[in-house]
């Protein structure tokens, strides 16, 4: 191995003055390690247009105009979400109703910026729920004992073994009254169990770290290391799978309300709007479906396309993702 | 060896050709069974039981009582082929008839029938909404051989009616608790269709005609009753041809008007929707008085036009297309807003920040309960709330599976039908009444039902009932929307449905006269 400095020439400059102070451009660099350090400079380049290449901008930009309409649908939306206008049964898309009314006269355009609204609020939090719960759970059971470690990771594939639609229409059968809170919370204490299996795996690397060692040795408290030490740790390999929890949970939410088991009546949600779709086949109102449909399609196609750019940073080996 | 090999192709030749026979003989037979095979899409079923169930379809023609309903709605002999009335000691003498078998081939004796009628009287255990049409019965004896005598305590001139309930096999109920038995689920009648099969995971109750009946025999030989309680799923399973006739909400059923292979069948019905308000409530004990009120605030033609696709009438009365009812007088709410507003403040009800009225502390706020399966009553319940929110009434819709009486929901959406005679409305409304499960109570409409009851003489019966009507308009304990078509949708291979009957609740009744079906797949 050359461990050889490079030398710094003087350039061969006929012009050369030795009484001009000298400048960046009359060095330059030489030496054995030149073209390796050439390289490093390009990797990180490349790295950075790559990154800038693969950054997912239509399924970000879609997501954020998808969004922005939902939350703030009342300043552009030309009816009322919440009425039936009963003497404009079943329109077809026109110049008045842009995407038609369905058989109780609701305006389908005004209806799915606000059925969206709560369908995302939903998948969110959801994800919050599950997030919280599955995070805590892998983080105890990854620091713990391997005999409470195997106990808490059986109960956790038990559940998961167990269908999570069943386990919803269980749980939605104890509740009076569906609201989107609930719902929420319903969906999020039914789908933590991957989640926590991931981090467990991932807590179970680094729980003998030297820093985390310490940090215990010091005094700190469980939910202070889990904060401080293991959570910043599990961030990136955990993202992409909150990040699908979102799309997965508006879905979950979606068959619900097709299922008639979501949101009241009176609420109406994407899922609920696609509930409509047997009635809609029957009474040929083909906009009563598609447009509800294609909405869920891109929302959680762009949900998921940014879920996976998380994917592919965490997996830095041979990945053909 | 080649003879052999000969021997061998014949014999699987003559195999083939011997299953192919088989295959053809077996498709050809349940072509053959299916042929003259009708696959009803109905009501979800429970239980099979004339007295538990009155107003579901199949009791109906499975079981058959001492008298039966004609195309009018009249009751006419059935069971029993002649009755008589003694006034002066208000009895009714049945003459019975003695050729009747049971379905499982047991002898139809008069302790049936006496069994039948002690139980609707005399068993505590007995939890079955028509109760109260049989309080007045005192005695049940068999005066003579194959004839019953039922003696009443005092005139009810609806009685004729409440004979037509069906009779119950006595060697299948006795000892039993009627609620429970077994026989429910497996029911034995003497009606013109039998019970054969009750296949519970594939929701379809399967009835053979009853070869032995008493009187004409049905032409179709066979019902398969398929439980379906979606109305979307029944319209789907009759495009799909695997339905021959359903009851669908009117605007399935226009889906087919005109389409090839179809018929749309169109009857009266006396089938009602309303908000029925439940008065165990502490709401309602304290508000009671405002339901009336309610009535300014919704436009019930608008809720026709859109849900019900026209096929329909604005209700104002319980009885409203019962022959003893339809009291112009008592219809005294029209759609006023304005009218809405001033009656709200005479009864000092005041509207808060949110627009919604508020009385000593408390909101206009009240949950409604509707079973989610039923398109209609959902769409009813959802523009009747928009209606009530615009006037400033918030009522709440709670989807349930199956009516939960003890959740403390404030009503439910409901239907009821008084389609034969107008006593049929006093189980419902009269003070501890045995279908009165919202307790409703009105010294004046109990009054008016028990003299209605009471009084043989036909017009002075329908100005009681015309009384009621306006008495019920005044304090009501329903908030009345619209009386239903019954439309039916069969294939056009189905002969024989007769409109003249006035169908009931769900439309039922439309196998009033199923023995003249004619069934051509």
């Amino acid at each position: 191995m050359n461990t050889q400095s490079p030398k710094i020439h003087a350039p061969a400059n006929p012009n050369f003055n030795a009484e001009r102070p000298l400048t960046a451009e009359d060095f330059k660099i030489v030496g054995a390690n030149f073209e390796a350090q050439s390289q490093e400079q390009d990797k990180i380049q490349t790295f950075a247009k790559k990154k800038i290449k693969n950054f997912p901008y239509f399924s970000v930009f879609t997501l954020c105009a998808i969004l922005f309409a939902c939350f703030f649908s009342h300043l552009f939306v030309n009816h009322d979400p919440t009425q039936f206008y009963l003497t404009n049964l079943n329109t077809p898309p026109d110049s008045e109703f842009w995407f038609g009314t369905d058989s109780l006269g609701r305006d389908i355009f005004s209806v799915l910026w606000n059925g969206g609204r709560v369908s995302i609020f939903i998948g969110i939090l959801s994800t919050v729920i599950a997030a919280g719960i599955g995070i805590i759970y892998g983080c105890i059971s990854g620091c713990a004992s391997t005999f409470l470690d195997t106990v808490m990771m059986r109960i956790a594939e038990l559940f998961q073994s167990i269908p999570a639609l069943l386990t919803l229409l269980l749980l939605l059968s104890l509740q009076a009254k569906q609201t989107p809170v609930s719902i929420s919370v319903v969906i999020g204490i039914t789908s933590w169990f991957a989640l926590a299996r991931i981090v467990r795996a991932e807590v179970r690397q680094i729980r003998n770290s030297e820093y985390i060692l310490l940090s215990r040795h010091m005094g700190a408290s469980f939910f202070w290391v889990m904060r401080k030490h293991l959570i910043p740790n599990i961030v990136s390999a955990i993202m992409f799978i909150v990040i699908s929890s979102i799309s997965t949970n508006m879905a979950m939410e979606a068959t619900l309300s097709f299922l008639g088991l979501g949101l009241p009546p009176e609420e109406l949600s994407l899922g609920s709007m696609l509930a409509l779709s047997n009635r809609a086949l029957l009474l040929n109102t083909w906009w009563v479906i598609i447009f509800p449909g294609i909405f869920l399609l891109i929302t959680l196609f762009s949900i998921t396309q940014i879920g996976h750019i998380f994917r592919q940073e965490n997996c830095k080996g041979f990945s053909n993702l | 060896m080649k003879t052999m090999c000969k021997k061998l192709k014949a014999g699987f030749a003559a195999s083939v050709l011997a299953l192919a026979l088989m295959v053809s003989g077996a498709v050809n037979a349940f072509a053959d069974d299916m042929a003259n095979t009708l696959v009803y899409a109905g009501e979800n079923e429970d239980t099979i039981n004339p007295i538990l169930n009155n107003h579901q379809e199949l009791p109906t023609i499975i079981f058959s009582g001492l008298l039966k309903y004609d195309a009018k709605g009249n009751p006419v002999p059935d069971l029993a082929t002649a009755y008589t009335y003694d006034e002066k000691t208000m009895t009714y003498t049945f003459t019975i008839r003695d050729n009747v078998t049971w379905h499982d081939g047991k002898p139809f004796t008069l302790d049936d029938i006496i069994f039948t009628y002690t139980s609707l009287t005399k068993d505590e255990r007995l939890t079955a909404s028509i109760l109260s049409n049989y309080e007045d019965i005192e005695s049940i004896t068999s005066p003579a051989p194959w004839q019953i005598a039922i003696k009443m305590k005092r005139c009810n001139a609806a009685m004729l009616d409440n004979f037509t309930i069906g009779i119950i096999p006595k060697h299948l109920f006795e000892g039993q608790d009627i609620n429970t038995a077994p026989a429910n689920h497996t029911p034995v009648g003497t009606g013109r269709y039998k019970f054969i099969e009750w296949d519970t995971a594939g929701g379809m109750i399967i009835l053979e005609r009853n070869e032995k009946y008493y009187d004409k025999v049905p032409n179709i030989e066979r019902i398969v009753y398929k439980t379906v309680a979606v109305e979307s799923t029944k319209a789907l399973m009759l495009q799909s041809g695997e339905a021959d006739l359903a009851w669908l909400n009117a605007k399935y059923a226009e889906t087919f008007k005109g389409k090839a292979g179809f018929k749309n069948i169109d009857f009266i019905t006396a089938d009602y929707r309303s908000a029925s308000m439940d008065f165990k409530t502490e709401f309602w004990q304290k508000n009671g008085d405002s339901i009336g009120v309610l009535n300014y605030a919704v436009d019930k033609q608008a809720i026709i036009n859109s849900v019900l696709n026209k096929e329909g009438v604005p209700a104002y009365s319980p009885i409203q297309l019962n022959a003893f009812g339809g009291n112009k007088k008592a219809d005294i709410y029209p759609y006023d807003l304005a009218k809405f507003a001033a009656e709200m403040e005479k009864l000092g009800w005041k509207k808060d920040a949110q627009g919604i009225y508020e009385r000593n502390g408390q909101k206009f706020s009240f949950t409604v309960q509707v079973r989610d399966y039923e398109e209609e009553r959902i769409d009813i319940a959802n523009i009747l709330a928009r209606q009530l929110k615009d006037a400033g009434v918030d009522m709440r819709i709670v989807p349930v599976t199956r009516f939960d009486w003890k959740a403390g929901y404030n009503g439910f959406l409901a239907g009821f039908a008084v389609e034969f005679d107008p006593d049929g409305i006093y189980k419902d409304f009269v003070t501890g009444a045995s279908d009165n499960t919202m307790h409703y109570s009105n010294a004046e409409v109990d009054e008016l039902l028990k003299k209605g009851r009471a009084t043989a003489n036909i017009d002075e019966r329908k100005a009681i009932y015309h009384a009621f009507e306006e008495a019920y308009a005044k304090h009501p304990g329903h908030l009345l929307v619209a009386y239903l078509h019954g439309n039916y949708v069969s294939t056009d291979k189905l002969d024989g449905l007769n409109t003249e009957r006035v169908l009931g609740h769900h439309a039922v009744g439309v196998m009033w006269n199923i023995e003249e079906w004619t069934l051509s797949k």
